[in-house]
């Protein structure tokens, strides 16, 4: 009988025990949110173990990590926003950005919605749709910091006796450039979205004290004058070999730069890049011995035009039906210590002062990286505007710079055929 | 007989000929749900400015007159287009049939040998094979090195407006293999006592091939000529990965353009309006081949279509 | 006798000379599947400095997640019901276009050669937008469906082309043999269409496999990705790509498709040997 009943009485304990857990997790539905990125092999890792942190945290939510190449991604977004079939969670970049947000209303305003952003500096990402905010709503959080980095092979710039870390012009340049050219060099490493987004848009801003067209209105700004002047310069660059010839640097067009077997033997003086592809640039050529330099400024410039700016986005789906755990999620990856250990430099410097002292005592702040956020802080300049940063306004820019550089069209023309392409896109 | 009575009891519910449409119902019905919406949308789009995320706005022929008298890059992209076209369709047709021609024949190790000629068609349009053409191709690539080893010019294959779109050209052309292997089983299929035949009549070589094989692969090559040129005519990733259309758009075909309209800028209608250009064009070209074919194409069934 | 010799001879040259030449790209990609990038896009050199399959082991591992075995079961599983379905369905409906003489078969087969006309770009968001509506989003079913209805008309204008060099006196005597028509093509068609068949599956089964757009449109979840897209998942502009790496998966990647081809070609090279004979 006491057996029986010391059976029974275990039973029942076993029992309890196993319901425990049920009973436990009936409190919290199992939710699944869905979180697309792209990014390399590192920033996968990194990304997919916060993801598994946070799910030791939280048994009840699964993320759901939907990653691959850059190749492709933003037409997969643009069609699943269109079929409202968009992850709950999504990194989109800054640039593609408000072209899903002007003609649509995908994503969720994020203070509302209970992310923290205590530990972000508000003035600084409110500032433009660059990082994140639209007309005073944060939709979206930046991942980190980009803008230029001027990286310079202080060897080479000793030789030639260049000094970056002073103030200086993009004159000063093209006299480096010759000197470069008696040793054999070139100064400045830059293919044409580089000569684009680096010296047409900052010198541009640095002269005119505008962007491209008016932030809020829409409005056309630029004047054939100022472009005639900028392509000018430009032409002044190919003449005077400050760069590489066009035949050669269309060949390395885009993200493919770092390829260049000049750039992988040391032949160039300095390359303005990215903060976030600085690294990139580097292990094409690691054995030189880097340092970052100032950013070039024109003289009397109305504004110096650089800023600062952030590599992606995370915004959270409207559609989204979980979106208390999508922000859980987003508090954790931005806000939690050990996420943002992971995470260290894998989208570039993180954005908020609390994660790059956790990164830089880790010991994972690239030293490179650190200066070039130090450096292109206080420029400040004006942040550009949504519509001249679209891909058809750059394409625009472009297309003229290699049609000039390939000697089919002169300064004026190339400046008056980007007006006359800028007013139709301005209507 | 017994083959009468067979005949008369069984499934004559269903006239012979009309049997046909049950054999072609699978793609009607497939048709009908899965292509026929996309494709009427798609043209109902090519009047509207319509950017993804925002309501479609019905504009009339805005698209078509701002393509056609507007837009900077149409005429120049349709020329690349036209010109794209003109090297691929017959360089990989006619290296696929040499090809084929050559590997039809009963030599030792034949059957590695072909695989080893279909080995670039594997790969499609892999990241990797692209990676690789822009890098043997470039002005310090191994292409060049070769040239300057055996004492010839080097070129800017991917520098030079000219050149580029032939460096281009080539990886397709490269690229021949199913072409080949379609028209490899054609003349597997060409009847031997032709040939026979031709040999006892004392036809040389040329002559046998020229009278026999070819009218008898000619459906085959009339298949392989009019997808050869639809692909053709639409043909965008080379372009987009090797040269992403330039130096100076001289590979900025039409295809790449609507791409680049629809997913980069988000004009859909007028990326629309494009692909329904694209489309007549095509359509203009099948029907003059189609038309044209009655003079050269033999088949054998009598006249059945 | 002489001349044959040397003709032949000639003949086994010029198909050296152009397979080095063809295969010479490939060469180069397997050579680079041992390069460090430096090596890659720095010099011209063929031979790699070291023959080290690090990136071949590292490849295979995948992203931590998943590694190439799930890449590879998950192409196999995506593949092979497409190529099976496809040959069968291409094969059904091609018959009913190039041996029957039914009403609107023209109009019908002018459409059906109009859906290919159209370039792909701007039905991508429509066509998802119904594959989302049927919920095959994030399944193999768009690309399954269409396989199954022979949503393919290049391989049913394939075979109808090849279906037209088929005397049509063998059906007729079929028919008076007293065969149906779907017996007719099952046993004296099919046998005849077996190198066209074999071509279809084959070209089918490559595309299908290299297939990167429709994959990454259609399949949300790691877990389900296919080799195609798996390849592309570690290149991205802002992170250091190993360009080893990336071509030693190409040529992994490849091998199946090799190795098809090679075991298969007999089918459509030794084409009709038994009792088939046209004309």
């Amino acid at each position: 009988m006491t057996k029986t009943r010391i059976i029974a009485l275990l039973l029942a304990a076993i029992m309890c025990i196993a319901m425990m857990p049920v009973s436990m997790a009936e409190e919290h539905e199992p939710v699944t949110i869905r979180f697309s990125w792209w990014g390399g092999d590192g920033r996968h890792a990194a990304t997919l173990e916060v993801i598994e942190q946070f799910q030791e945290l939280y048994p009840w939510i699964t993320v759901q990590g939907e990653y691959g190449s850059s190749d492709g991604y933003h037409d997969k977004l643009a069609t699943q926003l269109t079929s409202k079939t968009e992850p709950d969670i999504m990194q989109v970049d800054p640039e593609t950005m408000p072209q899903f947000v002007k003609s649509g209303d995908s994503f969720v305003d994020l203070a509302a919605a209970g992310f923290d952003f205590s530990n972000f500096d508000m003035a600084a990402i409110s500032a433009s749709t660059i990082t994140g905010c639209y007309d005073g709503v944060q939709l979206g959080v930046p991942t980190g910091i980009a803008g230029a980095c001027m990286l310079v092979n202080a060897d080479l710039a000793a030789e030639i006796g260049a000094d970056f870390t002073k103030p200086y012009t993009w004159e000063d340049m093209i006299t480096w450039g010759k000197a470069a050219r008696e040793k054999g060099y070139y100064l400045l490493h830059a293919n044409v979205s580089y000569l684009d987004n680096m010296l047409v848009n900052n010198y541009t801003k640095q002269i005119s004290g505008t962007t491209l067209f008016d932030p809020a209105t829409g409005e056309l700004l630029a004047t054939e004058e100022n472009l005639t002047k900028t392509y000018s310069l430009i032409k002044d660059f190919f003449d005077n070999e400050t760069i590489a010839p066009i035949a050669t640097m269309v060949q390395y067009a885009g993200d493919s730069i770092q390829s260049d077997p000049d750039w992988i033997a040391g032949k160039y003086v300095c390359t303005l890049t990215y903060i976030s592809t600085a690294s990139v640039m580097i292990a094409a050529n690691p054995d030189a011995n880097y340092i970052v330099g100032e950013l070039p400024v024109a003289e009397g410039a109305l504004n110096n035009g650089w800023i600062v700016g952030c590599p992606q986005i995370l915004a959270v789906s409207k559609n989204s039906k979980n979106v208390d755990a999508a922000i859980m999620f987003l508090n954790y990856f931005y806000n939690n210590e050990k996420a943002v250990s992971t995470l260290n430099t894998q989208r570039s410097v993180p954005p908020t002062a609390f994660a790059r002292e956790i990164v830089s005592a880790d010991g994972k702040m690239d030293p490179i990286l650190a200066a070039a956020v130090d450096i292109l802080n206080p420029y400040n300049g004006l942040a550009n505007d949504p519509i001249g940063s679209t891909p058809r306004a750059k394409t625009i820019i472009e297309n003229e710079i290699e049609e000039l550089a390939y000697g089919l069209v002169s300064p004026a023309d190339a400046a008056a055929i980007v007006i006359a392409e800028y007013q139709e896109m301005a209507q | 007989m017994q083959t009468t009575k067979e005949r008369t009891g069984k499934r004559l519910s269903i006239p012979r000929d009309k049997q046909g449409f049950l054999y072609v119902l699978p793609w009607l019905i497939g048709f009908l749900i899965l292509q026929l919406y996309p494709f009427i949308t798609s043209l109902y789009y090519s009047f509207c400015d319509y950017s993804i995320l925002s309501e479609a706005r019905f504009i009339g022929f805005d698209n078509y007159v701002k393509l056609f008298t507007r837009d900077r890059e149409f005429w120049p992209a349709m020329f690349a287009t036209l010109r794209f076209t003109a090297m691929t369709v017959p360089g990989k047709l006619i290296l696929a049939l040499i090809v084929a021609l050559l590997m039809n024949q009963k030599i030792r190790g034949i059957n590695l040998i072909r695989t080893i000629y279909y080995i670039p068609s594997l790969f499609g349009g892999s990241v990797a094979v692209c990676a690789l053409w822009k890098l043997m191709f470039n002005d310090k690539g191994v292409i060049n090195a070769f040239l300057q080893s055996l004492g010839i010019p080097t070129l800017s294959w991917l520098g030079s407006p000219d050149i580029a779109m032939t460096t281009i050209c080539l990886m397709e052309i490269w690229q021949f293999g199913s072409s080949m292997i379609l028209f490899l089983a054609a003349l597997k299929n060409v009847p031997q006592h032709l040939y026979e035949a031709a040999e006892i009549d004392g036809a040389g070589k040329i002559r046998t091939f020229f009278h026999i094989t070819i009218p008898q692969i000619s459906p085959i090559i009339l298949f392989n000529l009019l997808m050869q040129l639809i692909q053709a005519l639409q043909n965008f990733t080379s372009a987009m990965v090797i040269t992403r259309g330039g130096p100076v758009k001289s590979t900025y075909v039409l295809g790449l353009k609507l791409y680049m309209d629809g997913f980069s800028n988000y004009k859909m209608g007028y990326a629309s309006a494009t692909s329904w250009i694209i489309f007549t064009v095509i359509l203009f070209a099948t029907l003059l081949l189609m038309r044209s074919s009655s003079a050269w194409v033999h088949y054998d069934d009598n006249g059945g279509n | 006798m002489k001349r044959k010799t040397i003709s032949k001879g000639l003949t086994y040259l010029f198909i050296v000379l152009l397979g080095i030449a063809l295969l010479f790209p490939i060469l180069y990609m397997v050579m680079a599947s041992f390069k460090t990038n430096n090596e890659i896009f720095g010099s011209t050199a063929i031979l790699p400095e070291r023959f080290t399959f690090e990136y071949y082991v590292k490849g295979w591992a995948g992203n931590g997640q998943f590694t190439y075995w799930t890449f590879f079961a998950n192409t196999f599983t995506l593949v092979i019901p497409v190529v099976l379905l496809t040959v069968v369905s291409c094969t059904i409906v091609a018959y009913g276009f190039a041996r029957f003489n039914f009403k609107s078969k023209n109009v019908l087969f002018t459409i059906l050669l109009a859906t290919l006309m159209l370039p792909n770009t701007v039905i991508i968001i429509p066509r998802y937008m119904l594959f989302n509506k049927f919920g095959w989003i994030d399944t193999y079913l768009p690309f399954y469906v269409p396989a199954l209805l022979g949503c393919y008309p290049f391989f049913i204008y394939q075979m109808v082309q090849f279906m037209r060099s088929i005397p049509m006196d063998l059906d007729e005597a079929a028919y008076i043999d007293g065969c149906g028509t779907f017996r007719t093509l099952i046993t004296i068609l099919m046998p005849l269409l077996k190198p066209a068949m074999f071509s279809a599956g084959l070209l089918q089964f490559t595309w299908t496999y290299n297939n990167y757009f429709d994959t990454l449109i259609y399949i949300n979840s790691a877990s389900k990705y296919p080799v195609s897209l798996a390849m592309r998942m570690t290149l991205d502009a802002e992170s250091v790509v190993e360009w080893g790496k990336v071509m030693a998966m190409a040529c992994v990647v490849v091998l199946p498709l090799v190795i098809l081809f090679f075991s298969a070609q007999k089918y459509f090279v030794e084409g009709i040997t038994a009792g088939g004979v046209k004309g």
